[in-house]
């Protein structure tokens, strides 16, 4: 019977939640800017997909050698929509392809945050006791330390390349997904131990991961949307500084830091790699804010069902 | 009657206690960190080519050859005796280089930093608050969230182009003039240092030389602040003692600033301490960008320089301000809310 | 002498699921010094009312209707002239005092603050010595001033409240569930209480509640309300022991007493105020509904002096349990 109603529960809220937010109600005060937002978020974030799938075509030079013929510092020109460099590179094509960078690296560090977070955190809100406080110490430590320096040191340690980033990465955010699963588990536990002693057929753990997975699928989609667009920062800081990529990958963050060194004379140079950084942040952002402001009301409507 | 307000010292002692555990959680993360990490530090240190005599003897003197455990431990002395070691480059102690210059340094950009983010941010999110749904309301939140989203040193970079050399206001990089001698040290923090002895001009320099990082670091980290007063202040505005002091006819404007706005900062506080974090790795990559001689000025160089004894020092410091910081900032709460109290 | 005089008060919210209709048509009279109890299930729209008589809805509720105080409407009066309004001539009490009162705030700022807002011309001294004499007269010790919120029991807090309530000496006092947080010794102690003030200071009271062992103790006159409607009004006596709307016969058959033989329940839920059913509200669950009980709204209608139903066959269920129609005392023939 319990199971029954959370079936109906689940597929009661995957109906609401897709209908009514994806097409949202435009007479609804309030839900319709939020709905906008994810609307004009989620485009963005196509056109960001779909230059780097793309980039091989939309690119005129190749990003990995000098234009040919192209004069260093040119600003920016018809030829060379966002100018070239000291060796005659063309930019607008290195930030064309550096587009693949952000998305691969956060996709990769997202996905081992998940794998590693989540069931972590349903193992601990589970099983509870001094195991559980130990985890929650251990994962509230991490959380709380800057996740950037925390990235620099893995990065430094561990050595440049695509994937030692995607792991460094994945480290600073698995506490966050830690964190709300082991919360959920926690308070699932609760209300099931009050409502009945021994759960009928299904174990309490299926019982409980049942329970807590309507919560975790509308809590989830916010966290990696926020977390995808702190990933992609976190990346460009730390190619930026000089770590993780390696050089003559294109990569925003790099440019930047290459493009300073001639900030008066080519201020171009570091301009137009952070105008993209901002660009796909921000649509990643919206998409985390609009999911939240909708996502929100529906969650507190749960709890009092 | 009325009930016992709580003791506040078992509060701070308390936390106190709650707060050494994680300290050596952090620590003993970073130690096994750099130990498990591939690559071998003495290798890195000396270049490939050096005679094999040379390594070992590097190795015993870093303490690599004792079994892990025994090195552990003495790691942990170290901490907690704040015996950091010698820094592999200049050969200076660690621990004083860091207390004494570049510890301070980030302190000082922090601290204005955060005046920065607080005074842009608190307003903001006030306003966004009260004329919830209409245009100055999107406006303001789509400010938060592009503001949050430039990378620190770009923006850092273009407001450097802009007031630095564009219009000459703002000097684009260091913590004073050059020629300018620092002020005789007492914190450390030069804006402090130079008020309390005196020299003004020293003081504007300083004050001068901190504009367009604590502007940088800060105006980005108000997207947060907005954000947070924002969601606090539409939740405060529907409270039930809002409703109450609306029925008692009080002015709306002040229901506002007194009931809302108020209730909605205690929050504040807690958020501040999460910051910490944010602040910190925020300053590495301003410092970096301005050339502001802190401590991520000193993180990033000193990895660039292979000097590891520097960076373990470096962590270890992190991690001991950013508890020391959260214990600070719970007792600060506890004063406070009346109702937190143990 | 009448006090106030609601005239088809309706008040709909404006939500997500469409228009609710908490308080839909009411209307009724309060005289000086009478207390009137509205009773009802929860979401029936009396808390609604109670607010909406203040005016300090949300934004999302529309309010129509007259609400005639001292001859004049106050719901055409502009923001300014309503605030004053508001804790001076019409004061309003909550169910729970513990959120209803600033936790940051101590309990002579609220005091102040409220002098303040309608009497600034008060010096603060003079006004912290009326609040120290306005607690004591409710039983609470001057000290209380200098307290937090959160430092006060839960009957300290409700007299503090009523103390505040009392400041300018309001025509009406209005109360909303005003003993439903408190154990039933300060409860008593509290009622007393407003009682005591009603005569000393000749005030009206709206007391909203679903006890009815309280309405039988406090009220004058009671209102019971269904679904965002008023279904019956008249004098307690009336109500109480001949009852004539099936929904009041239903609440009162539903409280336990010591007498008790059997626990008469009604089946059925209240509507949806969205989408609330044609005609009476309550035809769905009502054990004597007709036809047109389902296509028409009874009006509120007079069968006795002073005493009101909404039901199309208020005289026949009153003529049913040989209830005196005409005139004084009211029996039942069991």
């Amino acid at each position: 019977m319990k199971n029954e109603e959370n079936e109906n529960l689940m597929e009661y809220l995957k109906r609401k939640f897709m209908v009514n937010w994806l097409f949202g109600s435009l007479s609804r005060e309030g839900k319709s800017t939020s709905a906008i937002l994810v609307w004009v978020g989620f485009f963005i974030l196509i056109f960001f997909i779909v230059i780097a799938v793309f980039a091989p075509y939309i690119a005129p030079y190749n990003p990995l050698k000098p234009a040919p013929g192209a004069p260093s510092f040119s600003p920016p020109s018809l030829k060379y929509p966002m100018g070239t460099d000291l060796l005659g590179y063309d930019l607008y094509s290195r930030v064309i392809w550096g587009s693949r960078i952000p998305l691969e690296v956060s996709a990769l560090s997202i996905f081992f945050s998940l794998i590693i977070g989540m069931p972590v955190g349903l193992f601990s809100g589970f099983i509870g006791g001094k195991i559980d406080r130990v985890l929650v110490m251990i994962m509230d430590s991490i959380y709380a330390f800057p996740g950037l320096i925390l990235a620099i040191v893995m990065t430094a340690l561990l050595g440049p390349g695509l994937i030692n980033v995607a792991v460094s990465i994945a480290v600073v955010y698995i506490p966050l997904y830690f964190r709300t699963v082991r919360n959920h588990t926690m308070s699932v536990k609760q209300e099931l131990y009050v409502e009945s002693g021994r759960a009928m057929g299904a174990s309490r753990f299926q019982l409980i991961a049942r329970f807590i997975a309507p919560n975790v699928i509308l809590t989830v989609p916010v966290l990696i949307s926020l977390n995808a667009a702190d990933a992609i920062l976190t990346e460009a800081s730390l190619s930026f500084l000089g770590l993780g990529i390696p050089p003559l990958t294109p990569d925003w963050g790099r440019e930047i830091s290459d493009g300073s060194y001639y900030l008066q004379q080519a201020p171009w140079l570091a301009f137009f790699p952070g105008i993209f950084i901002v660009l796909l942040v921000v649509a990643l952002s919206l998409i985390g804010e609009g999911l939240n402001d909708i996502v929100n009301p529906l969650i507190k409507r749960r709890e009092t069902l | 009657m009325a009930e016992r307000r709580g003791s506040i010292k078992t509060y701070i002692i308390s936390r106190i206690i709650l707060a050494i555990p994680m300290l050596i959680i952090i620590t003993s993360f970073v130690f096994f960190i750099m130990r498990v990490a591939p690559g071998d530090p003495v290798t890195a240190m000396l270049g490939p080519h050096a005679p094999l005599a040379y390594k070992e003897k590097l190795r015993e003197e870093l303490g690599l050859t004792l079994p892990l455990y025994q090195q552990y431990f003495n790691y942990l002395a170290q901490v907690f005796t704040l015996n950091l070691g010698s820094s592999l480059t200049t050969g200076d102690s660690v621990a004083t280089d860091i207390f004494v210059y570049y510890f301070p340094a980030t302190l000082e950009l922090t601290i204005f930093s955060t005046i920065v983010a607080l005074a842009v941010g608190i307003p903001l999110g006030k306003l966004a608050a009260v004329k919830r749904d209409k245009k100055a309301d999107v406006i303001i939140r789509l400010f938060g969230i592009i503001i949050y989203a430039l990378p620190i040193y770009w923006f850092g970079f273009m407001l450097q182009l802009l007031f630095g050399y564009y219009m000459g206001i703002f000097p684009t990089g260091g913590r004073l003039s050059p020629g300018v001698t620092p002020p005789p040290h007492i914190t450390g923090l030069y804006t402090i240092d130079s008020l309390l002895s005196g020299q003004f001009s020293t003081f504007l320099d300083a004050l001068w030389h901190l504009a367009l990082p604590s502007i940088t670091l800060g105006l980005i980290l108000s997207g947060v602040f907005i954000r947070t007063i924002r969601v606090n202040m539409l939740n405060t505005l529907q409270s039930d003692y809002v409703q109450a002091a609306r029925a008692r006819g009080i002015e709306e404007r002040d229901v506002v600033n007194r009931h809302a706005y108020r209730n909605a900062l205690v929050p504040v506080i807690t958020i501040m301490g999460m910051e910490i974090a944010l602040l910190f790795a925020g300053a590495v990559l301003t410092e970096t960008t301005y050339s502001f001689k802190g401590m991520g000025f000193l993180l990033v160089w000193s990895i660039q320089n292979r000097d590891y004894t520097m960076v373990q020092g470096a962590v270890i410091i992190y991690s001991i301000f950013i508890i020391l910081f959260s214990v600070i900032i719970d007792i600060i709460n506890a004063y406070i809310d009346p109702r937190i109290r143990y | 002498m009448k006090i106030i005089s609601v005239k088809d008060l309706k008040i709909y919210y404006n939500t997500s699921r469409g228009v609710v209709k908490a308080v839909d048509g009411v209307s009724f009279d309060i005289e000086r010094e009478e207390t009137l109890g509205i009773v009802g299930e929860s979401g029936c729209g009396k808390s609604t009312l109670a607010m909406g008589l203040l005016d300090i809805l949300p934004p999302s509720a529309k309010v129509s209707g007259e609400i005639i105080l001292e001859g004049e409407d106050i719901l055409r009066k502009d923001d300014e002239e309503l605030r004053k309004i508001r804790h001076e001539k019409i004061a309003l009490i909550f169910q729970d005092p513990m959120t209803r009162l600033d936790p940051l705030m101590r309990i002579k700022d609220h005091f102040l603050e409220t002098f303040h807002s309608h009497r600034p011309e008060l010096s603060e001294e003079e006004a912290l010595k009326l609040s120290g004499d306005l607690l004591e007269a409710v039983g609470v010790s001057r000290e209380t001033l200098n307290y937090y919120p959160h430092e006060l029991s839960g009957g300290m807090r409700q007299r503090t409240m009523i103390a505040l309530a009392l400041i300018f000496n309001p025509l009406l006092l209005v109360a909303d569930e005003p003993t439903t947080s408190l154990d039933v010794i300060v409860e008593a102690q509290i009622l007393q209480l407003m009682n005591n003030i009603k005569k000393e200071f000749h005030m009206s009271i709206i007391l909203i509640t679903h006890n009815l062992g309280i309405v039988a103790e406090m009220a004058d006159r009671v209102a019971v309300m269904y679904a965002g409607k008023i279904v019956e009004i008249g004098p307690l006596e009336d109500i109480f022991i001949s009852p004539v709307h099936p929904y009041t016969q239903g609440l009162l058959g539903s409280v336990i007493t010591l007498e008790s033989k059997n626990l008469v329940m009604m089946p059925g839920e209240p509507p949806d105020l969205i989408n609330p059913p044609t005609g009476c509200r309550f035809a769905p669950r009502c054990p004597y509904a007709l036809d047109i009980c389902n296509k028409d709204e009874p009006p509120l209608e007079e069968i006795k002096k002073g005493h009101s139903v909404a039901c199309f066959r208020a005289k026949e269920l009153a003529e049913e349990k040989n209830y005196y129609l005409r005139g004084e005392a009211s029996e039942r023939a069991d």
